[in-house]
């Protein structure tokens, strides 16, 4: 599969908030991924990680003031390669919503409260495909019957405060597929719907990506939608890709102790019950820059003085990764099915129990969230 | 011995219409029937999607909503008969920890004051403040001194150092505030504490820290919860005893392990096969039940069994037009605690029943 060119292939990647008078954050610092056609990449990480900003980035949505967005972000389209990164906005708004689609976490806000579902579905087949009066509506019911709406004539005339949560959500899904895009982000899609209608949404994105070829970028912080619906995983962290993998060795193999974590924090359903969970201690505000050290360490019961010895380079699993020299690294961690990770100390998977852990280092103080 | 015992309750709220003349034109049944009995000591899980009336369930015990009919018996007293006052004075020993926890926390309030407030208006700690005689400021001062004690106690124990009294809730991360919320509920020492999505708004490593906590405070304590969450995999993890709502009511209640090793309803079987678990090996195996639609409207409920618009098993004869009862299984083994209210649950669980054809399209086999 690595044989063929990506749809998109996003390379370092990095964006910058800040500066005129406040200090820089960096949300995004070098995430290289690829997205290829008939497959899911997911995005998996906490709140603060930066996984909906590298969403945003792609999408060219960032404000222009007070944002710096480096690296690439190659798309292959019929006329050649572009880097959307570089686009003008005029040239974007022509690939948005025909090549790349977007679908964000709240259907409500994402939907005009005051315009009926049709026009807001034929108004994406208007602009991009060009077609007119009945002909569009006809194409919208058609759409919407697609995504599993009953009754679509009927919804087309209603307004998004009369449909509920699963269906606002199907309607967001059909209207990104209005044009067939080759390229689908979807932002947390299902965080802020039920289970059973969870699985619904899910099943119906699956059946897009394996009928339509479609490549989907899956942004989400539960790992059980990732374990059923991703091919290859990004586990990021303030702004880095810690640990990447297909999804049968992260889940069967992590090495990385924030995805152990993260597994381990997890109440499973067919785990036996009064199985103690493993949390992570502190929270995503205990860390430290990545030019430091790592920037989990703070955090992580597998810290070493080597943690704090330079930025951790991304380094196949097997090898020891090193600290970053002075210039970055491009020869690792850019191949789509070898699983890397960014540890100088990995947890292999015979001593995830017995490992010694030292203490944490400083940062702590009062801030410290203890251990439960 | 049962420290909450509800007897068929129900939650209606009016629906009303007109500006001139406020005519109630028909009632939407949150909680419809609902009868339930939490042991001291046990945590009690009520799960259900959003819309099922659990989180109205959970205010009516405190009577933070009213009470439409029947009975909330708290160690033998019922609280939906008390007046105003009474239910007041109660409520020291019935807690509740809420979901979003930056806004239940008042935002101008200090943490010192937020949890000396309810230590002050139960007069906990000496005499409330409002009946302290004049010239008592000897007593007054030992009272503030008992009433810190408590305060500085109640932190510690989830895990925040007495310097977060002065502080304020924006300088918390949600974790914290979260404890800071538990540790208002703890204050009183209160008997039962009923947790209102108490991880949902969280990360999911800090998630498993709160859930910890919890389990913990539960062991040194002897507290009773009663935790309502929309996460099955959660309430399984915390909860001896698991009730699953759908509109308004009861579809099923086990034991935490029962429920999970043998789910009877189908729309527990549903929901069970519709949380992810973080496996790719179970998601690719497993067998889905996808439900057909959404909800029905709690204010139209449908007749007969509430789940028989979207039930894949389905008969023609009574689930339509019989509401089927909360009753044991027949055949069930001595002090088995499930209960099932599924008029064909044993012929479910016999395979003597088949999913519909119709529904059967939306049963998804796993590959493997």
């Amino acid at each position: 599969m690595s044989s063929s060119t990506p749809l998109l292939a996003v390379d370092e990647l990095s964006v910058v908030f800040g500066g005129r008078g406040s200090d820089e954050v960096r949300a995004v610092d070098g995430v290289s991924f690829t997205l290829e056609e008939g497959r899911v990449t997911g995005l998996v990480g906490e709140s603060g990680c930066g996984k909906s900003v590298t969403s945003l980035a792609l999408m060219g949505l960032l404000p222009e003031r007070g944002v710096k967005v480096g690296g690439s972000a190659v798309m292959r389209l019929p006329e050649g390669p572009v880097d959307l990164l570089k686009l003008s906005q005029r040239r974007m708004r022509d690939l948005r919503g025909s090549r790349l689609a977007m679908i964000f976490q709240d259907p409500l806000s994402s939907l005009n409260p005051v315009v009926p579902i049709g026009r807001q579905v034929t108004e994406i087949l208007k602009r991009h495909r060009g077609m007119r009066g009945s002909a569009a509506e006809k194409e919208a019911a058609e759409l919407l019957n697609r995504v599993g709406i009953p009754d679509p004539n009927r919804r087309l005339r209603e307004y998004p405060h009369q449909l509920s949560g699963g269906m606002r959500q199907r309607a967001l899904i059909a209207m990104a597929v209005a044009c067939r895009p080759r390229v689908m982000i979807a932002d947390e899609p299902t965080t802020a719907l039920d289970v059973t209608i969870q699985a619904q949404i899910l099943e119906l994105l699956k059946d897009l990506v394996t009928e339509e070829g479609t490549a989907l970028l899956m942004i989400t912080h539960d790992l059980g939608v990732v374990a059923g619906l991703c091919d290859d995983i990004n586990v990021l962290y303030a702004g880095r890709a810690v640990e990447k993998a297909p999804r049968a060795p992260l889940f069967a193999d992590p090495t990385h102790p924030y995805t152990v974590g993260l597994l381990g924090s997890i109440p499973r359903l067919d785990a036996p019950r009064g199985e103690p969970l493993t949390p992570i201690r502190g929270s995503i505000n205990d860390n430290i820059a990545w030019e430091k050290g790592c920037a989990f360490a703070p955090r992580c019961d597998h810290y070493t003085l080597e943690c704090l010895q330079g930025p951790p380079a991304l380094a196949a699993v097997g090898t020891t990764a090193g600290v970053e020299g002075q210039e970055r690294s491009h020869t690792v961690g850019t191949g789509g099915a070898e699983h890397v990770h960014r540890c100088v100390n990995p947890i292999g998977h015979a001593d995830v129990l017995d490992r010694p852990s030292l203490e944490s280092p400083a940062l702590v103080g009062e801030d410290e969230e203890a251990q439960g | 011995m049962s420290l909450l015992r509800i007897n068929d309750l129900k939650v209606h709220f009016p629906l009303r219409r007109g500006v001139l003349f406020d005519r109630t034109v028909g009632h939407v049944r949150a909680v419809d029937g609902v009868s339930l009995e939490i042991r001291r000591g046990q945590t009690y899980g009520l799960v259900g999607e959003s819309g099922c009336g659990k989180t109205t369930l959970g205010r009516a015990v405190l009577r933070l909503v009213d009470i439409t009919e029947g009975e909330v018996l708290f160690d033998g007293r019922d609280l939906a008969g008390l007046d105003s006052e009474s239910m007041r004075r109660e409520r020291k020993n019935l807690q509740m920890v809420f979901q979003d926890p930056l806004g239940s926390l008042n935002p101008r309030q200090n943490i010192g004051s937020i949890l000396l407030e309810g230590l002050q208006t139960h007069g906990i700690g000496g005499p409330a403040e409002g009946e302290e005689p004049r010239g008592g400021g000897k007593r007054r001062e030992e009272v503030l001194k008992d009433q810190r004690r408590r305060v500085v106690e109640a932190l510690e124990r989830v895990g925040l150092s007495a310097k977060a009294l002065t502080r304020y809730p924006h300088e918390f991360s949600g974790g914290q505030r979260q404890r800071i919320g538990i540790a208002r509920a703890l204050v009183l020492e209160p008997d039962l504490i009923i947790c209102d999505e108490p991880v949902s708004a969280l990360d999911v490593s800090i998630q498993a820290q709160v859930l910890n906590l919890l389990e913990s405070l539960q062991e040194e304590l002897g507290l009773t919860y009663l935790v309502i969450a929309h996460d099955l995999a959660v309430v399984r993890h915390v909860s001896d005893m698991v009730g699953v709502m759908y509109l308004g009511s009861l579809v099923e209640e086990a034991s935490s392990d029962e429920l999970y090793e043998t789910p009877m309803h189908p729309y527990t079987r549903s929901l069970m096969s519709a949380v992810p678990v973080p496996d790719p090996q179970v998601e690719d195996t497993r067998e889905r039940i996808l439900l057909a639609g959404d909800l029905p409207s709690p204010a139209d409920p449908p007749t007969g069994c509430r789940f028989h618009t979207r039930c894949p098993w389905r008969q023609k004869e009574r689930c339509d037009t019989e509401r089927p009862e909360l009753r044991p299984l027949d055949g069930a083994a001595e002090g088995s605690t499930h209960r099932v209210a599924c008029h064909y649950a044993e012929q479910i669980l016999a395979g003597e029943i088949h999913p519909n054809e119709d529904m059967a399209e939306r049963i998804v086999h796993g590959a493997g």
